[in-house]
């Protein structure tokens, strides 16, 4: 998939999940009927123009309300979104990822694609996704811990609710103003960073990076074709090797390592003809490895 | 009018105002709005101040479990005898225009 055409896809999911532009004139959250509805991405609730609710927030809500109710509504639709999409809901449909993907094109003297604690920082949303939206906002009632300390996407929508009802800025306090931080440091991240947010800390990537696994949506690299060049490992931005691990929990499913293939091995696929693919996969890994040993053993 | 509300929810800050504006212009009919948090004190006197609220706001606890949906804001209508007026809690902010046109459907 070529950069443009995902671009568009995703400027189109954002523009959707905020059509109702009249919150930006108004200084208004959305009222629309449809915000009963969770988006598949991280949209907050609070955005003007919001036309639905965030998935992660619902949750929070529900889980830390006084009568505690398991919130079947919204975990349902996450999976449905995770067994139907798994994280290509980060790649394509996500307003938050669309944002750190256009930070990322700002140019900078140095990117950063991968650093020596990257893998173990990546853990990290998985501790948010348990603690931040689960436990914490079960015990502390109506607190969503993730989204009154952390989340970026609030904060965002905030700021952008302040400009257009300017009395809001004096609620600023304190919590805003570490929230702001948080933000700053992402968007400044993310210019040097690919995604960093949703690296390290979506607790929404963490949610679908499981079902990556088993999505509908699959990549598949044909072992027929692939001659091992690597080529898609150094044009994956999430430091992917999809030659070895097409269905890894922290693929985005973005599609550059197909643009990227010389031989034309990869493609999107489906899970039902995914058997193939990944017995030839574990086939070649374990050719990869053989050759491997047997240079290793010649040297 | 039992409105429920956070000081960290965008949407029940954003309607705040309205509902002030609400109380202000009915309250000559007996129209009353509590406004319930659990939020901390020294954020609900910064908030109220800020808004320019003068409704009374009550602290939120286990006795408002019947109205709570898990969501804020959440409001109820309540008649002068206690009894609940709404089948189901308005749940999401609204504008000054809809506050006021369910408001009147209650006072008729």
């Amino acid at each position: 998939m070529d950069n443009k055409r995902k671009l568009l896809i995703q400027s189109l999911a954002a523009l959707v999940q905020n059509a109702d532009f009249r919150g930006f004139f108004s200084g208004r959250v959305s009222g629309a009927a449809t915000k009963k509805v969770c988006v598949p991405g991280l949209n907050c609730y609070s955005c003007p123009s919001a036309v639905g609710a965030c998935p992660i927030g619902s949750l929070q809500s529900s889980l830390s309300s006084f009568s505690f109710r398991v919130p079947y509504y919204i975990i349902g639709l996450l999976i449905f979104f995770g067994a139907l999409l798994g994280r290509a809901v980060c790649g394509f449909l996500c307003p938050f990822g669309l944002l750190q993907d256009l930070l990322h094109k700002i140019p900078f003297f140095k990117k950063i694609k991968t650093f020596k604690a990257d893998k173990y920082l990546r853990f990290i949303k998985y501790a948010v996704l348990i603690f931040g939206v689960i436990i914490l906002p079960v015990f502390i009632k109506l607190t969503p811990v993730f989204c009154k300390y952390l989340c970026p996407s609030g904060t965002l929508a905030g700021l952008l609710l302040a400009f257009s009802d300017t009395k809001l800025f004096a609620l600023f306090g304190g919590r805003f103003m570490w929230k702001a931080c948080i933000l700053g440091i992402i968007t400044l991240a993310s210019v040097i960073i690919y995604r960093p947010f949703c690296k390290y800390l979506c607790p929404l990537g963490a949610f679908y990076a499981p079902f990556n696994k088993v999505s509908l949506l699959q990549i598949k690299t044909d072992a027929e074709k692939c001659t091992n060049c690597k080529a898609c490992f150094r044009a994956c931005d999430m430091c992917v090797d999809p030659s070895l691990h097409p269905d890894s929990t922290e693929c985005i499913r973005c599609g550059k390592c197909i643009s990227a293939c010389p031989e034309g091995a990869i493609h999107y696929s489906t899970l039902l003809s995914k058997g193939a693919s990944l017995q030839n996969n574990k086939m070649k890994t374990a050719e990869v490895e053989y050759e491997q040993e047997e240079k290793a053993g010649t040297d | 009018m039992i409105n429920m509300w956070e000081t960290w929810c965008g949407p029940c800050v954003n309607e705040m105002p309205d509902l002030q504006r609400l109380y202000t212009n009915y309250k000559s009919r007996g129209f009353l709005i509590l406004g319930a948090t659990a939020s901390e004190k020294s954020e609900i006197r910064s908030t109220v101040r800020s808004l320019g609220v003068t409704y009374p706001i009550i602290m939120r606890n286990y006795q408002f479990n019947k109205f709570d949906t898990g969501y804020v804001p959440t409001t109820v209508f309540i008649d002068g005898d206690g009894y609940v007026l709404s089948s189901e809690p308005y749940v999401g902010g609204r504008s000054y225009a809809e506050w006021e046109r369910i408001l009147l459907s209650y006072l008729k």
